[in-house]
Formats: structure tokens, C-alpha cells, sequence
């Protein structure tokens, strides 16, 4: 069905899009380009290349403790993130019981709460547990950020999948809990992997909620980077940014392979 | 069996209920009742309820300024990403299957990259010695080089890069439940591409566009990251102000307020705009372009 | 065919990289015609057409309207009118401005497109329905709109994508009714793309039976079915039995069983590949009281299918496909032994496919 003349794009259409994709792909390519400056400030064009700001990164073990902080809470508020958001997709997608309209719409409500009032509100709260500026504090916090992304893909997943294939199942014996570990789990794995990566994602670049909650102690990269941003800009900056961008990328392609990235953000199919 | 079977999703949704109970209903409300005090810089947060910070806030005009300066960077946000977002997402549609997934990837793979990292690229771009004033002295502009950073034009230039990708990928996923036969029969029938795009894709991708404009106004609305980085200190909108009250001034009750009236001001833009725009545009799909499982 | 071609594809194919939809199609349609295009799915059939309506550029060949080369001309300049398998009815419009939109295209002033389009709808009988939209409308109400929408721009073509294929059964054949009226009474030439011989055998003046991206054969349907052009043919169009035997001295001969061949077989020698169709056959209980014996079997499976029965019944020379009409008598039982017999001129001889 490759359509000919007629789905063609024509020269000013091609135009647009290689502006459009200047503008999009310009301060990554920019941030990329004045890592290599061998000079003390930021400045392009600047003349000889260096891999001095790269060996810098290693000299400020902060930026190296801050990466490996966002990490781990990324790791650990996507896990507890999966494991509250199967359950709850399933009784979501596969029952009608009171108040599941309301429950449907507060899962997904963070989406629309400013990150700003989550930030002012959980800080609130927090700090009278003590929890604020702790790594369970950022990872409760960031479970509410990440999970309606991971609802999503999970119950994009689920609605894909016949339910006449677990009925089958259960006609042929086999209990409730085998029917969801023998069929229903593995067929909702790709979009449990793929909400499980985005959430991940998600949580590495948070900003603003880990800004209220952060403390020296518990210091996320996007935090680390914002305030060293807001104190100074020398090309240090640039080469951590830059390796963010090319981890970013390199993730990106491998996932690509196999979960396109559209039906990542989306949920849906690729036309 | 059937006890069992009534309290299964009761049981399937505890977690998730206890963890947004917890962590997220409750500090709402806290906020909303924090924002009801009063506060002393001495004696901290008081006791006694009231509207004061409310009426506080309403009298004060820098709090005004900020307040239309947020909806009318979210406002020109938005019109720009409708205005780009929207055709690319059509091109990117219309072109050689070889081409859509790469092309799909450099669009959207930058909302993976973290908008720290993004602000700055545009501030190393937009500085008075960055590329963008070098092209435009090159190009012997009057008045180059321009002061481009910290001015809602480089807040507005920061969020169009961070959100126009969200409204191709909304357009996107309509474009691919629209049957692309329906290009061919209004060809068949004599339309030309223009009139193709505006009179049978435009009006069957409404809802992606829609849902699109409103996800990016809020989205803008609420943003704090652009505005601090790219509009500096001085150029205050709701939420850096927020931001200010709670970790600067510690004035709380304060700042909670001013959250309660973000939150209230995106809540009131978004049922208005279901009421008022989505619900002219829907109306005549209903539930064909919303799909189903096709 | 005497009548000057109204359209006429000559030498007509279509590559996509190395593999070939359409290999070598030539035919012309007489103004007026209704021909069919008809063949098993990936024949090419669709290609084909989608190339006449130009929106496939075709690898080679020329496509002529009345004589003039279209290569070149858009779809929209075309003078088609098209109807698509799934309708593609524009969901965010109602019947009538669904129908409205070509006539809108053309520039036609608003109050005659108003009349143009009240007169298409009451055509396919659906005046009553001009506000609904399509999501409220059956598949056969739909399809009605698809074809208004298509003939009220008085195409000087009208294409039919596998038009009908989307309907149920008894809808379908109405609508086969109403669609081949509709089409006499408006004299549109037309070309239809199917894969449903009974709908091409229903509808169509001429069928053009493809395979393999090349045309087997251009005949009238009865004239196809009577004397197909190869065993492809012969198996697409109906049911028909294969019947392998040795020719000599007018008789055919197999696995024992001898019977007489058609006057225009009677000097064939050798091996030859014979068919009939199964109600060419006669079945019954005991041997013919006259003539030469008929051939012995036993009926291993029958099928009612209403106004007749179909037997499968297995004989020296293999299973036989028999149909029998149904005239009220007791059918016979599975297992019962029955005698088989037809006349000699209905025999056909086939080149192997």
C-alpha cells in the first residue's frame, strides 16, 4: 500500500520539517558540541577541541554520586511503581465495581497536578514525618509522578489482549492465579518492560518535585545540575549534560528495537 | 467463591488507593488547609483559619503580573505548538515508511532527555554572545546582537521545544486510527492536498489536536524548570513564585496559597476548555474517530 | 467486441521492488460495459484497479480513456467516481454532505447541489436518511451513500472495489439487485474488482478472470462457465469435477469405464484432461434401463443446500461433486450404492493450468 504521487511530501512540506528538526535537535547538538571547548568558559565557536570538561566529570565525584543516587531511585520507584500499577490496571480492565470511574481518574490525576504543588505539598507533609530530604521520601514521590505513565502502557496492554484467551485458559483448568503468571502476564510483558522504561525515564529527569524534597544527602542528578546551573555555567555543565544526552540516546535506540517509541509515549500502535 | 470473587478488585486496588491516599490526597489537603492560615516571621505558621493569604495575594500586583504573565506564556505556548506540532505530525505522516520511525525518533526522542539539560542548551544558544545573536549580527540585523535570555521569549522558545513534541505525538496517534482510504476517496472525488488536509484529516485528528492544545497549556502553565532557567530571576511566574515562598521567603501558608490558586486557575482553563471548545469538535465524531480497537 | 473501447489498458504492470502485483494486463471496456475483474486475493485485481483510478503509477503500460493517455492526469482530474470496499465514508460528515463533498469540489453553485444531492440519495433510496451520520447507518445504508457519493458527480467511470464483500448474505444479493439495475439505468461504464465469483457472475456483463497478475480469461460469465479456458478457470467459477482419461476413436476411456466423447473431441488421441460440472450429472439408484451403463458409486457425504441436494459420491475414477435439484423425493442415504450418468456434450476439455 506504499502510496505513490499522491502521499508524496512536497518541497515546502520537506522544508518545514528540516526547520523543525533543526529547532528540535539545535541545544542538544549546541550542549554536545561545546563539551569539547578547551577553554575555561562557554563560548562557540571556540578554537582547539579537548576532552578536558569530560575528565572533569570525574574530578567532581558529586555529579558521578548524584548519578548513580537518580539511579537507584529510579530503579526502586519504577519497581514499586509496577507492582501497585499491574494490580490495579487488571481490576480496572477486567471488572465493574463501584467508584472504578473515580479510581480511574485520580491514578491518572498527577498528570494534571503541577509538579510545583505536588513538590509543596509533599514537602509539607514530609516534614512532618521527617521524611523530607530522605531517599523514601523521593521515592514515594516519585512513585505518584511515574505511576499514571506506567498505567497506561500496562493497560494498554490489557486492552489489547482478547479476554476470551484467559477464559480459554480457565476452561482448560487452570486457576486464577495460573491464568495471570501463564498468560496473562507474559502477554502484557512488552508493555509492562515498556512502562516500567518510561517510568525509569521519567524519574531520572524529575526536577521539580525532587527540588523541594532534595537535601545534600539525597541529591538527584536534575537537582545536582540545577543548582550547579544556578550558580555558575562553565563548560563542565556542558560535558555532564552531553553525557546525559548520548546515554539518553544510546537507551533510546536499543529501545526502539524493540518497543517503538511512539507506542511508548502514547500507548498506541504505530499506523 | 463468590465472596472472594466480589472482593478480588477491592483487593487488586488496595495498593495503589493506599499509596495515592497516602502520598498524595492527603498532602492536597494539607496544602489547601496550610493555604487557610495565617504566618509570622516569628512565630511561624498560627493557628487561627481565614482568607487572608487569598486576599493577600488578589491585592498584590506583582502577584497579578506574574499570575497573567503565566497564562499568557502557556497561551502563545500553546497557538506555537498547535501552529508547528500539528503539520509536522501530518509530514511525518505522509512520508516513505523507510523514513517515519527515525524521523518519529528525532522528534520525540529529545522528551527523554531531561529539561535541565534542554534549558541549557538554549541558554548557551540564546546568550548575548550565543549562536542565535552571532547569526543574527552576521545577517547585520539592526540592533544585533538582541538580549534573548531571561525575556518571555526565550521561556516561550524553551517550552515550544519541550512540549511540541507531545502535540506531534497526539496528532500522530490520531493520524493513525484516520483510514487512509478516506485521503483517496475525497481525491478520487476531486479535493486537492489542501483541501484533503483541511476538510478530512484536520477534522477527524480534532481530538488528538485537542487533547494536545490542552496537555501543552497546562503543561506550560505549570512549568517552573523554563521559566527559572531561561526567564531568570526577575521574571516571575506562578509557580517560581510558589517555589520562592517555600524555599526562600518560608513564608508556607503563603505559598500555599498561591499553589491552591495555580492548581484551581489550570483546573478552571482545562473544564472550560472541554466545555467550550472539545465538546463543539466532538460532538459530530463521537465515538468513530475515538476508535475503537480497530 | 465491435462497440469503440470506452477504456482500454494495454500491456498494463505493476512492480513493487521485485515483486510483481501485475504482470501483463491488456483489456478494453465498451461504453457502457459493467466488466468484472475477478480473482483469488494477490491476482493482482486490486492493483490494478487502483492504477486505472491512478493512484498506483503503473511499472508499464498505457492506460486510454476514450482514446486519451491518462499517465499523468491526477486522480482528482480523472472523471472516476470510486467506491471503496470499507465505504470510507468521511465520519465527521452526514449522509448528504458526504455526498455534497464532490459536487462542492467541482464548484457547483449550492442551491443545484442541494438537487443533485436530494436526487442522488433518492436514487439509492435513502432520501429518508440524508441527516444521519455514517456511524449510525447499516453496512447496506453505508454502502448506498458510498455509491451516491460516487455517481453524483456523473463519473464517466465508476470503479467497485469489492463493494458488496462488507454485507451479509441476503443483503448482499440485494443489493446486487439494486446495483446492477442502478447501473443500467444511469449507463456508466463500469469496472468491479471481486473475489466473489457468484457476485462477478451476478453483476457483470463481462468478467476478466485473473491470476498470477495476468488476465486467464475475458468471456461473458455464462460463456466462462461454460467452456473456462484452463483448469484455474474452471476451478475459480463454480464447482466443476476433473475427470483424467485416454481418448481414442471418439470413446474416452478410464480405469475400465468407457463413454462417448463430444462431436468436437471425437479425433482427440491419447491422454486428455476432461471436466463437467456436478448438475451436468444425473445420480440414481439402480442402472438406466437403456443406453450404456452408467458409472457405479457410492454416495459418501450429501450437503442440503435448499433447492438442491450435493452429493459427493466415490467412484473407480475418483470422488464426483453431484447435484441433484431437490423435488420433494427422499434423498438418497450416505453409503447408498448409485449409478452416475451424463450426455457427452457436457464434456469439456481442459488445458492443464
Amino acid at each position: 500500500m506504499s502510496g505513490d504521487s499522491s502521499s508524496r511530501n512536497g518541497p515546502l512540506a520537506l522544508a518545514f520539517h528540516a526547520l523543525f528538526i533543526a529547532f528540535i535537535l539545535a541545544p542538544l547538538v549546541v550542549v554536545i558540541a561545546v563539551s569539547f571547548t578547551g577553554q575555561g568558559y562557554l563560548a562557540l565557536p571556540f578554537d582547539g577541541l579537548s576532552l578536558r570538561w569530560w575528565r572533569a566529570i570525574g574530578d567532581n565525584p558529586r555529579f558521578l554520586e548524584s548519578f548513580w543516587y537518580s539511579t537507584r531511585l529510579g530503579v526502586t520507584a519504577a519497581t514499586i511503581s509496577a507492582l501497585i500499577a499491574v494490580p490495579a490496571a487488571l481490576a480496572i480492565a477486567r471488572w465493574r465495581f463501584p467508584g472504578r470511574g473515580a479510581l480511574v481518574a485520580i491514578l491518572a490525576s498527577p498528570l494534571m497536578i503541577p509538579h510545583v504543588v505536588l513538590g509543596v505539598a509533599l514537602l509539607r507533609f514530609f516534614s512532618g514525618f521527617g521524611l523530607s530530604g530522605s531517599f523514601a521520601g523521593l521515592v514515594a514521590a516519585h512513585v505518584i509522578v511515574i505511576t499514571p505513565y506506567m498505567l497506561r502502557l500496562v493497560g494498554a496492554g490489557l486492552s489489547g489482549l482478547d479476554p476470551r484467551i484467559e477464559r480459554a485458559a480457565e476452561s482448560l483448568g487452570a486457576d486464577r492465579f495460573t491464568v495471570f503468571r501463564r498468560v496473562t502476564l507474559p502477554l502484557i510483558a512488552p508493555g509492562l518492560a515498556g512502562g516500567w522504561i518510561l517510568a525509569f525515564v521519567t524519574s531520572f529527569d524529575e526536577l521539580t518535585v525532587s527540588l523541594f524534597l532534595a537535601s545534600p544527602a539525597a541529591n538527584p542528578l536534575p537537582v545536582q545540575l540545577f543548582n550547579y546551573i544556578d550558580q555558575m555555567t562553565d563548560p563542565l555543565v556542558a560535558s555532564v549534560s552531553a553525557a546525559l544526552i548520548l546515554v539518553t540516546a544510546l537507551v533510546l535506540l536499543g529501545l526502539d528495537r524493540f518497543y517503538p517509541i511512539d507506542r511508548l509515549l502514547t500507548g498506541e500502535r504505530r499506523a | 467463591m463468590t465472596r472472594l470473587d466480589r472482593l478480588t478488585p477491592a483487593l487488586l486496588t488496595a495498593p495503589s488507593a493506599l499509596v495515592y491516599a497516602a502520598a498524595l490526597l492527603v498532602p492536597l489537603a494539607g496544602v489547601l488547609a496550610l493555604s487557610l492560615h495565617g504566618f509570622d516571621f516569628e512565630k511561624g505558621v498560627l493557628p487561627g483559619w481565614g482568607l487572608a493569604n487569598y486576599q493577600d495575594l488578589f491585592t498584590d500586583p506583582l502577584f497579578g503580573e506574574a499570575l497573567a504573565r503565566t497564562f499568557r506564556i502557556a497561551g502563545l505556548t500553546t497557538l506555537i505548538c498547535l501552529l508547528v506540532g500539528v503539520p509536522e505530525a501530518w509530514i511525518i505522516h505522509r512520508m516513505d515508511p523507510r523514513w517515519r520511525g527515525p524521523m518519529l525518533l528525532v522528534v520525540v526522542g529529545p522528551l527523554l532527555v531531561s529539561v535541565v539539560v534542554r534549558n541549557f542548551g538554549w541558554m548557551v544558544l540564546l546568550g548575548t554572545n550565543g549562536l542565535v545573536n552571532q547569526t543574527l549580527t552576521a545577517l547585520h540585523l539592526p540592533g544585533a546582537p538582541y538580549r534573548l535570555m531571561f525575556t518571555e521569549l526565550a521561556v516561550v522558545i524553551g517550552l515550544v521545544h519541550v512540549m511540541v513534541p507531545l502535540v506531534v505525538l497526539s496528532v500522530w496517534a490520531s493520524l493513525g486510527r484516520l483510514d487512509p482510504v478516506l485521503e483517496r476517496a475525497a481525491t478520487s472525488l476531486g479535493a486537492g492536498r489542501f483541501t484533503v488536509f483541511t476538510r478530512i484529516v484536520l477534522p477527524n485528528v480534532m481530538p488528538g489536536v485537542m487533547a494536545g492544545a490542552l496537555m501543552v497549556f497546562c503543561l506550560s502553565a505549570s512549568a517552573f524548570a523554563t521559566p527559572a532557567m531561561l526567564g531568570g530571576k526577575r521574571l516571575k511566574v506562578v509557580s517560581s513564585m510558589t517555589y520562592n515562598e517555600f524555599l526562600n521567603t518560608l513564608n508556607w501558608p503563603l505559598g500555599a496559597a498561591l499553589a491552591t490558586v495555580l492548581m484551581a486557575a489550570i483546573l478552571l482553563a482545562t473544564l472550560l476548555w472541554t466545555r467550550l471548545v472539545e465538546k463543539r469538535a466532538l460532538r459530530r465524531l463521537g465515538e468513530v474517530a475515538q476508535g475503537g480497537p480497530a | 467486441m465491435s462497440a469503440p473501447a470506452f477504456l482500454t489498458l494495454d500491456g498494463l504492470g505493476k512492480d513493487y521492488g521485485t515483486v510483481t502485483a501485475v504482470r501483463d494486463v491488456s483489456l478494453t471496456v465498451a461504453p457502457g460495459e459493467f466488466l468484472g475483474l475477478l480473482g483469488p486475493s494477490g491476482c493482482g485485481k486490486t492493483t490494478t484497479l487502483q492504477m486505472i483510478a491512478g493512484f498506483e503509477t503503473p511499472s508499464r503500460g498505457r492506460i486510454l480513456m476514450e482514446g486519451r493517455d491518462l499517465t499523468g492526469t491526477p486522480p482528482a482530474k480523472r472523471g472516476i467516481g470510486l467506491v471503496f470496499q470499507s465505504y470510507a465514508l468521511f465520519p465527521h460528515m452526514n449522509a448528504a454532505e458526504n455526498v455534497a463533498f464532490g459536487l462542492e469540489m467541482r464548484g457547483v453553485p449550492k442551491a443545484e447541489r442541494a438537487k443533485r444531492v436530494a436526487e442522488a440519495l433518492a436514487q439509492v433510496r435513502l432520501g429518508h436518511l440524508a441527516e444521519r451520520f455514517p456511524r449510525n447507518m447499516s453496512g447496506g445504508q453505508q454502502q448506498r451513500v458510498a455509491l451516491a457519493r460516487a455517481l453524483v458527480v456523473e463519473p464517466r467511470l465508476l470503479l467497485l472495489d469489492e463493494p458488496l464483500s462488507n454485507l451479509d448474505a441476503k443483503l448482499r444479493e440485494e443489493m446486487q439487485v439494486e446495483l446492477r439495475e442502478l447501473q443500467r439505468r444511469i449507463g456508466v461504464t463500469t469496472v468491479l474488482v471481486t473475489h466473489d465469483q457468484a457476485e462477478a457472475m451476478a453483476l457483470c456483463d463481462r468478467v476478466a478472470i485473473m491470476q498470477g497478475g495476468r488476465v486467464v480469461q475475458i468471456d461473458a460469465p455464462w460463456q466462462a462457465y461454460d467452456i473456462p479456458a484452463d483448469a484455474f478457470v474452471a476451478d475459480f467459477l463454480g464447482r466443476s469435477n476433473r475427470l483424467p482419461a485416454r481418448a481414442a476413436s471418439g470413446e474416452a476411456e478410464a480405469a475400465g469405464h468407457r463413454f462417448s466423447l463430444p462431436p468436437e473431441l471425437a479425433d482427440r488421441q491419447g491422454d486428455i484432461l476432461l471436466t463437467i460440472r456436478p448438475e451436468r450429472m444425473r445420480i440414481r439408484c439402480e442402472q438406466a434401463p437403456e443406453g450404456p451403463p452408467g458409472l457405479e458409486g457410492r454416495v459418501q457425504a450429501r450437503l442440503f443446500l435448499g433447492g438442491y441436494w450435493l452429493y459427493t459420491v466415490a467412484t473407480a475414477l475418483g470422488a464426483f461433486a453431484v447435484m441433484a435439484q431437490n423435488t420433494g423425493a427422499t434423498p438418497l442415504d450416505e453409503g447408498a450404492a448409485v449409478t452416475l450418468d451424463w450426455d457427452a456434450h457436457s464434456l469439456r476439455r481442459l488445458e492443464p493450468a
